[in-house]
């Protein structure tokens, strides 16, 4: 019998300490343990419920949806073949301790569902076992994952935009306000010039619609390309289906209504070059092609498939 | 597009990207074996830390010619703050990776800060732009203060912006990860410090090449060792800085994506290979 590839095993013994020193995950444990189950379902109600508005509870929500972004990973590492099958003792407690508590587990199971923390959950609690790919392609998609996903967490402006795509308002501003007032793109980019803290919320918004934008862009063909590695290619859309599952019809019209409005100020702009009008039209068409595939499912079916998920 | 074409190849000589301790806005590129050298990326104005260099870093790590260098991807403020307190800031974290691991290694990792103990023998900023006037003032007060590490350094510049830039340009070109910037040149007015500190006429640049030009010609750092620029440069000028060579251009490339390897412009990788050697 041939040794098992120490190299997975090499890549958790460095993830797992780096992923100890990220405030969100220390602050996520600590408010575990310093809150009591009702407190701790309080504050990770669903906003239909009532509204965030405090800064502490915005913050301290924060604090919860990053944490789970970084279990995420380790959950799309897992099926990647880039961390050993069983992850140790010591971390699988704790992962569990954050995880398996039943508020947290009620706001990513069934207020605002993402797969990969319940997946990772079971799989940690021996409820099931996650298969797995083992070849360098794999692990090239994972490590392409961390990266591309460290462009874009700590963008404002995304989160901003991201917000009211979930349905969040800011004051009077929400995703339907925000997208009627695009009428006059040099009204609504007049934050360009701005540092993110001084630019006021609907500018910030639209900064953050072009990252978007610019986000589907990118993660679309790298996802195509993992066609030889499905179930990695799967976990890594899995990571962002958040925005592309749960709200797949919002997303997929807004994207498209934010494309419209991107048109129209193609056709409004009287400065713009031959060469530059042709790259944005080319923008455009691309994004169009790169939410469709988003947001219609087929990234999803890997995984589904494969744990015959419903 | 094929996983080789995207850059989705397991990088094997490098640990995952990991914010710098105590700086979140940076980012290092750690080499799993003792590292010779370090690698300190700057970017230029409205730039972000990896966003600017595209994929300098997947190329960069793998690749065995990078086999043995940490890659810092220095981040600072570049909206809001002026370039003598980024310089300060980039000067403080050359001073301390040099005194030791804790400025590049977390303390949760005490076999790689082991593996750092023996320090660098190379040290290379690559600087874009903006980044190119806040490292040399970096390598000033290294030279002024007479800090031993600097016969260490050398630079390899992109587009550096010493001799001035358009105003308006800069301001629009910075926001050229998107796409459809073109379409939104003519909302951009340029009102911060660091774009005004860019003018031509401007005492942060004058000043400057003035002491560059006052100190030893010995001061071997403080002269780049090579410059690259655009082909279809409009940013900036590509007049060169004093005691700076010639630079070399890149074709087919903007100032924006002049710092941005890609299949057709490579050379700037080879270039950083060289001066690693």
């Amino acid at each position: 019998m041939s040794k098992p590839d120490p190299r997975p095993r090499e890549h958790w013994e460095f993830f797992w300490p780096m992923m100890q020193g990220r405030t969100e995950v220390q602050g996520a444990l600590r408010l575990c343990r310093e809150l009591d189950d009702s407190a701790l379902d309080e504050l990770l109600r669903h906003h239909s419920k009532s509204t965030v508005d405090g800064m502490v509870e915005i913050e301290r929500r924060d604090v919860f949806d990053k944490a789970l972004q970084a279990h995420s990973l380790i959950a799309v590492a897992l099926f990647s073949g880039y961390f050993p099958e069983s992850l140790g003792a010591a971390e699988s407690k704790q992962i569990l301790e954050l995880l398996g508590r039943e508020p947290v587990r009620k706001y990513y199971e069934e207020r605002y569902p993402v797969l990969l923390p319940s997946l990772l959950r079971l799989h940690v609690a021996g409820q099931v076992k996650l298969p797995r790919e083992t070849s360098e392609d794999a692990w090239g998609g994972f490590q392409w994952l961390v990266r591309f996903s460290s462009r874009f967490e700590r963008d404002p402006h995304l989160a901003t935009f991201n917000n009211l795509l979930d349905g969040f308002s800011y004051g009077d501003l929400n995703i339907q306000v925000f997208l009627d007032s695009l009428t006059d793109s040099k009204a609504a980019l007049s934050g360009f010039a701005k540092p993110p803290e001084l630019c006021t919320r609907r500018e910030s918004a639209a900064l953050g619609m072009l990252r978007f934008l610019t986000f589907c862009r990118e993660l679309e063909p790298a996802l195509r390309a993992m066609e030889g590695v499905p179930l990695t290619q799967s976990a890594c859309w899995f990571f962002y289906a958040y925005w592309f599952k749960g709200f797949a019809e919002d997303v997929g019209g807004r994207a498209e209504e934010c494309l419209k409005v991107l048109e129209t100020w193609l056709t409004q702009s009287t400065e713009i070059g031959i060469r530059a009008e042709r790259d944005v039209k080319m923008s455009v068409l691309e994004t169009r092609d790169a939410v469709t595939a988003l947001v219609d499912g087929r990234y999803a079916a890997p995984i589904i498939n494969r744990l015959r998920l419903k | 597009m094929s996983l080789t074409e995207l850059g989705i190849q397991y990088a094997s000589l490098h640990l995952d990207p990991s914010p710098l301790p105590g700086d979140e806005r940076s980012c290092v590129f750690l080499s799993k074996r003792p590292p010779t050298a370090l690698v300190v990326f700057v970017h230029g104005f409205r730039g972000d830390a990896l966003e600017t260099w595209q994929p300098f870093d997947r190329i960069a790590t793998g690749s065995e010619a990078f086999r043995e260098v940490d890659l810092v991807f220095f981040g600072y403020d570049a909206h809001y703050s002026n370039v003598m307190a980024s310089s300060s800031f980039l000067y403080d974290f050359l001073k301390d990776a040099v005194a030791g691991p804790e400025a590049i290694v977390s303390a949760l990792l005490p076999k790689l800060r082991a593996d750092r103990s023996k320090g660098y023998k190379r040290i290379v900023l690559v600087a874009h732009s903006l980044g190119a006037v806040v490292c040399r003032w970096a390598l000033l007060r290294a030279v002024e203060e007479k800090k031993e590490w600097r016969e260490n350094v050398k630079m390899l510049l992109f587009a550096p912006a010493h001799s001035g830039s358009d105003l308006g340009a800069v301001a629009s070109a910075a926001f050229s990860n998107v796409p459809w910037v073109p379409l939104f040149v003519e909302a951009v007015k340029a009102k911060v410090p660091l774009v005004k500190e860019l003018d031509p006429e401007s005492r942060i640049l004058t000043e400057l090449a003035e002491r560059v030009r006052r100190a030893s010609p010995n001061e071997l750092c403080l002269r780049a060792h090579r410059v690259i620029v655009a082909e279809r440069e409009i940013v900036v000028s590509n007049l060169p800085f004093p005691g700076d060579p010639c630079p070399d251009a890149l074709r087919d490339t903007d100032h924006v994506s002049v710092c941005k390897p890609s299949s057709r412009v490579h050379k700037a990788v080879g270039f950083l290979q060289e001066m690693l050697k």
